[in-house]
């Protein structure tokens, strides 16, 4: 191994900043997130299994184990943390003179600039999408802080719903380091500055679906379900019953604002607009499924009219039957014995002005 | 004999270990990560090494997983 005063002078300078920070531990962040992240998804699993979504449940599931993992990792970095105060060690100049040999061999460079340490990634490809080269950077006056780097894009690729998402893993220049969070706070910790810049690489090199800035499947915007077309995340609708990705042409709107897909779609009966379940009322008479406006008194308008007809019908017979009841040469018939028109099927506010109709001929005889 | 054995699938700190003489890489791989090596980027003193690779006193051995899920939050 050939003597590099560069790196030597930068081994001095990356020790004198580990100097400058011994004796301020980084801070005990319980990893509260991480936590609330897995009650969350333990609540959605619960929720999709008490409704018997079958396929929901089984992707909460999967999302439950990849939250415990991260938690696990979470909790093992503080407890390793928590460990490495007992027996915290300054690297010493040597050792991270190997370190920084070890990385210029490892990515084929490493350089310093004002204030950060940096190594370049090769292009990096993920599931066919190319996000191109990205710098490492850690920074030396924050070596105290839990997360001093930052990676930065050299030929960025963005997501189309978010510029500042560069990466699956990286958003504005920071890294949710997930699974590889332990290890690389562990190796900050010790000065293994090879190893934490390998870690931060393999993590770049590897997709964690599920638990993305961006998805990748959703890197050149989200496909609408029913068109397949592209769409901005700011243009999305997601439908209120299934939760799938729709564009503005394919979404149903009902007027409470409620979004709905073609199969989780309410249609009215009579105006044939889109409708939720909550706007949505069934006809006792038809039992078809109608919106609030086209019903009235809870009656659809072509059962109410076929109401009244009949009403019509039976008023007429009964002023008929009075007529014949006033006409003396007219055989008597006695009076509530079944002998009058009877409603095919009796509703109790459709009969109403029949009854008062029979109180007022009662009354007069 | 003593070797520093770094396991960035765990916690990652470098931890002391004592291994009997004539153990190899590949031995300890399979007894402290198990799986298969080619998914993992295993360095004997920083230098990329072979399973079939004999440790020595002092040794610094460093696994680390090809693939590492990061998250979002």
């Amino acid at each position: 191994m050939n003597w590099n005063p560069r790196l030597w002078r930068t081994a001095r300078r990356i020790e004198a900043a580990y100097r400058r920070h011994r004796g301020t531990p980084p801070p005990c962040d319980a990893p509260w997130y991480a936590w609330q992240r897995l009650t969350e998804t333990c609540r959605l699993a619960t929720m999709a299994n008490l409704r018997g979504w079958r396929h929901a449940h089984r992707r909460q599931h999967e999302q439950l184990v990849r939250d415990l993992d991260y938690l696990l990792g979470e909790l093992r970095a503080l407890r390793g943390s928590l460990e490495r105060r007992q027996r915290d060690k300054l690297p010493l100049a040597g050792e991270l003179y190997a370190e920084l040999v070890a990385a210029e061999d490892e990515f084929g460079g490493i350089a310093v600039d004002d204030f950060e340490l940096y190594v370049t990634t090769e292009p990096i490809t993920l599931e066919s999408i190319y996000l191109g080269p990205f710098e490492i950077r850690l920074n030396l006056a924050r070596l105290a802080e839990s997360d001093p780097y930052r990676v930065v894009p050299l030929e960025p690729h963005p997501a189309q719903s978010s510029g500042e998402t560069t990466h699956p893993h990286v958003h504005n220049e920071r890294i949710c380091l997930g699974e590889g969070k332990a290890a690389v706070t562990a190796a900050l910790a010790e000065g293994r500055l090879a190893d934490l810049f390998q870690i931060i690489n393999r993590v770049l090199h590897t997709y964690g679906e599920g638990s993305a800035f961006v998805e990748l499947d959703r890197w050149y915007g989200t496909p609408c379900r029913e068109c397949d077309a592209s769409v901005d995340d700011d243009d999305i609708y997601t439908c209120r019953s299934c939760d799938s990705a729709l564009c503005g042409e394919c979404v149903r709107l009902c007027d409470c604002g409620f979004a709905a897909c073609h199969d989780c779609a309410t249609i009215c009966y009579s105006c044939e607009e889109t409708v939720c379940s909550r706007c949505l009322a069934t006809c006792p008479d038809c039992e078809e499924e109608f919106c609030t406006a086209c019903l009235e008194e809870g009656v659809c308008h072509a059962c109410q009219e076929m109401e009244e007809e009949r009403e019509a019908a039976e008023e007429k017979a009964v002023l008929e039957a009075e007529s014949a009841d006033d006409d003396p040469t007219t055989t008597v018939h006695a009076d509530r014995l079944g002998e009058t028109a009877v409603l095919a099927r009796p509703r109790h506010h459709r009969n109403r002005r029949l009854r008062n109709l029979g109180r007022q001929r009662s009354a007069a005889h | 004999m003593k070797i520093l054995f770094i396991d960035a699938t765990g916690a990652g700190f470098a931890s002391p270990i004592d291994v009997a003489e004539g153990t190899t890489v590949g031995t300890l791989f399979l007894e402290r990560v198990g799986g298969d090596p080619k998914a993992f980027l295993i360095r004997v003193n920083r230098q990329s090494a072979t399973i079939n690779q004999l440790l020595h006193e002092g040794d610094r051995l460093s696994i680390t997983p090809l693939k590492i899920e990061g998250a979002a939050a």
